[in-house]
């Protein structure tokens, strides 16, 4: 395990793993290492406290959680859950204290599995205290944390809260269900948490009071249509002001109003995604980034507008000094984007900082599309002939290669598509199954861009 | 794989683990040490592993040989190089979620949260992700064999807030 940081978590976690061999004892313990933290007061709260109050012998375990969540969150009240999650969102940032975090939650199950090892041959261990000793072991050391990866940490806290939960008693019904149902909720989208919080009070208590899994906000089909600015302010206060990434895909309702409110109460908000969002005007959107960086965030770093007409360069110079990516080479040294259906709405994924640029053709500036053909690419590196916007340069909608010496057929979108991609098409479309249901999928698609932007 | 009360076996290489039902599984010690649980039996006791019987009380033996498959499976696509093809990875997963119910699904979930395995946790809780994507609030809740426990005006209000969101859910 790799240890770094050095707040109390960690002195904590060394007494838990050095002792672990010995017979030790707890007081011991309490009084050397929480005497020499700086966290006096959470010590005398824990003496406060029922030794064990379930009778499962787990004192020493008991007094480490309960000891840390003093120092966590001193004020335990009914909102267990809700308050402690919300004074760990302060600490997000702070890489040390996250590792901290896990690692005094790794320390208490290791002493729990201790005893339990000291006592196999004696004594049926209770079935509850193995199964938190499990709970508390994380799901991965501390010393892993990546801090622009906050999805796994996600699920780290959500442990702790289930876990805590059921130490405490608290959720009473539903028991394993909701334990495994809690873990996949990191994997689900808008859509299905909204969904999950409709199925019982707990789940709907657990998915509206944890600001980490609205953290990152993405609206597509088919929520796009109906979301408006009041249940976009809504979703996003629901992150507790830790929103980071923002995606909105052809939200035809949003408003540059309800942009500058969430960029009000969200100060951490780095990624914004905003291709389609016909109301946000560049106009609109330059100078809320201008607002947001006044205010001394570190500002969006990765913008999408998607292609926008009538966007110029003084704008688009503008748009690039506030994402701090106004180095030439930056824009220059990145993945090449094919035109093509999965494209129209450039995704986080490339790292690009902002998805328009101007067209080396016909200098406007939008979505400049490079080619995947083999023969365009292997033309000599500064000449890009085959580098430009879709107005300038036809190309095949599926593979998004050009047409200039090869034969393409229109589609009924007034799209073009090259012969190879069709028969693909046709083929798919022949067998029955997924492939078809696929190609529904994308003709969809595609009348639905070209509703957009044809 | 099962072996009855083997626990007097003592072969260097194998640890032997007991099921919630006190069946026996003798295990490979590298394959072993990918359950966090069992390896923090042995840190900094090593000599514990010739006789020692770890017991995983929230493993049921119906799970054990599977979650050990995947150990080994996974375990030996890490150590491969080249590093395998991703499709043989993917067709190992989806032949290993194949025929699993989705109560063997949340079993298997918590037995690998006891088992403290990251890798094999997120597979499985994206798993289970997948399988209530687009479904409805019904679908899930008999998913998960919950109750609902709302009174009629919590969950009209509930819905009343939600509404713009719900079109277009699979009906299943």
């Amino acid at each position: 395990m790799v240890l770094n940081g050095d707040n109390a978590g960690n002195i904590w976690s060394f007494s838990g793993l050095d002792k672990e061999s010995e017979d030790w004892n707890w007081e011991v313990i309490d009084k050397t290492e929480l005497g020499e933290s700086p966290k006096v007061a959470a010590h005398q709260i824990v003496g406060e406290l029922p030794d064990d109050p379930f009778g499962m012998e787990i004192k020493s375990t008991f007094t480490a959680i309960t000891g840390w969540f003093q120092e966590f969150d001193k004020d335990i009240g009914s909102d267990l859950c809700g308050s402690g999650m919300g004074q760990s969102e302060e600490n997000i940032g702070d890489r040390s204290s996250l590792s901290g975090f896990n690692l005094v939650w790794n320390s208490s199950a290791r002493f729990q599995q201790e005893k339990g090892i000291l006592k196999i041959d004696e004594i049926s261990i209770p079935y509850g205290s193995f199964n938190e000793c499990g709970f508390g072991n994380g799901l991965y050391d501390g010393g892993d944390v990546d801090p622009y990866d906050f999805c796994e940490e996600t699920e780290e806290l959500y442990d702790f809260c289930d876990e805590y939960e059921e130490v405490y008693g608290e959720s009473g019904e539903g028991g394993a269900a909701h334990d495994a149902l809690s873990f996949a909720l990191g994997y689900l989208g808008v859509k299905d948490l909204l969904v999950v919080e409709r199925v019982c009070r707990s789940l709907r208590d657990t998915v509206r009071s944890d600001p980490l899994l609205w953290r990152s906000i993405h609206i597509d089909h088919p929520l796009n249509e109906n979301i408006t600015d009041e249940s976009l302010v809504k979703l996003t206060d629901r992150a507790h002001g830790t929103l980071q990434c923002l995606s909105l895909v052809n939200c035809s309702r949003i408003t540059n109003t309800c942009l500058n409110r969430t960029l009000e109460r969200n100060p951490r908000l780095m990624k914004l995604r905003v291709p389609g969002c016909l109301k946000l005007s560049i106009e609109g959107i330059l100078s809320n980034l201008r607002d947001f960086k006044s205010v001394g965030t570190p500002g969006i770093k990765l913008l999408r507008v998607g292609d926008r007409k009538g966007v110029t360069d003084k704008q688009f110079e503008e748009l690039k000094y506030l994402l701090g990516a106004d180095d030439y080479t930056q824009l220059r040294s990145r993945e090449p984007l094919f035109y093509g259906w999965d494209n129209f709405a450039l995704s986080f994924d490339n790292d690009r900082a902002i998805d328009i640029e101007s067209c080396p053709k016909c200098q406007k500036i939008g979505i400049v599309y490079d080619c995947p053909t083999e023969s365009c690419q292997a033309k000599p590196l500064g000449s890009h002939l085959c580098r430009a916007c879709k107005l300038c340069i036809e190309r095949c909608v599926r593979c998004g290669r050009c047409f200039n010496d090869s034969d393409y057929e229109e589609t009924f979108c007034l799209d073009s598509i090259c012969l190879d991609c069709l028969r693909h098409l046709l083929i798919s479309e022949e067998e029955p199954g997924d492939s078809s249901s696929t190609h529904t999928v994308i003709c969809q698609a595609t009348r639905y861009e070209f509703r957009f932007y044809g | 794989m099962a072996s009855s009360s083997s626990s007097s076996s003592t072969q260097v290489k194998k640890i032997t683990l007991k099921a919630a039902d006190g069946k026996h599984f003798e295990v490979e010690e590298p394959v072993a040490m990918e359950m966090e649980t069992v390896k923090s039996f042995f840190v900094g006791n090593e000599d514990a592993m010739k006789d020692m019987v770890v017991p995983l009380l929230n493993v049921s033996s119906e799970h054990m040989p599977a979650i050990l498959d995947f150990y080994r499976n996974h375990s030996e696509f890490r150590k491969r190089t080249p590093p395998p093809p991703a499709e043989e990875v993917k067709a190992f997963n989806e032949a290993f979620l194949e025929n699993k119910s989705d109560e063997q699904l949340m079993e298997m979930i918590m037995a690998a949260n006891f088992l403290n395995t990251k890798e094999l946790l997120n597979f499985l809780t994206e798993a289970a992700a997948n399988r209530i994507k687009n479904k409805s609030v019904e679908y899930v809740r008999a998913f998960f064999g919950i109750e609902n426990d709302f009174t009629p005006e919590e969950e009209a209000r509930i819905r009343a807030e939600n509404e713009w969101a719900f079109d277009g859910l699979d009906e299943d």
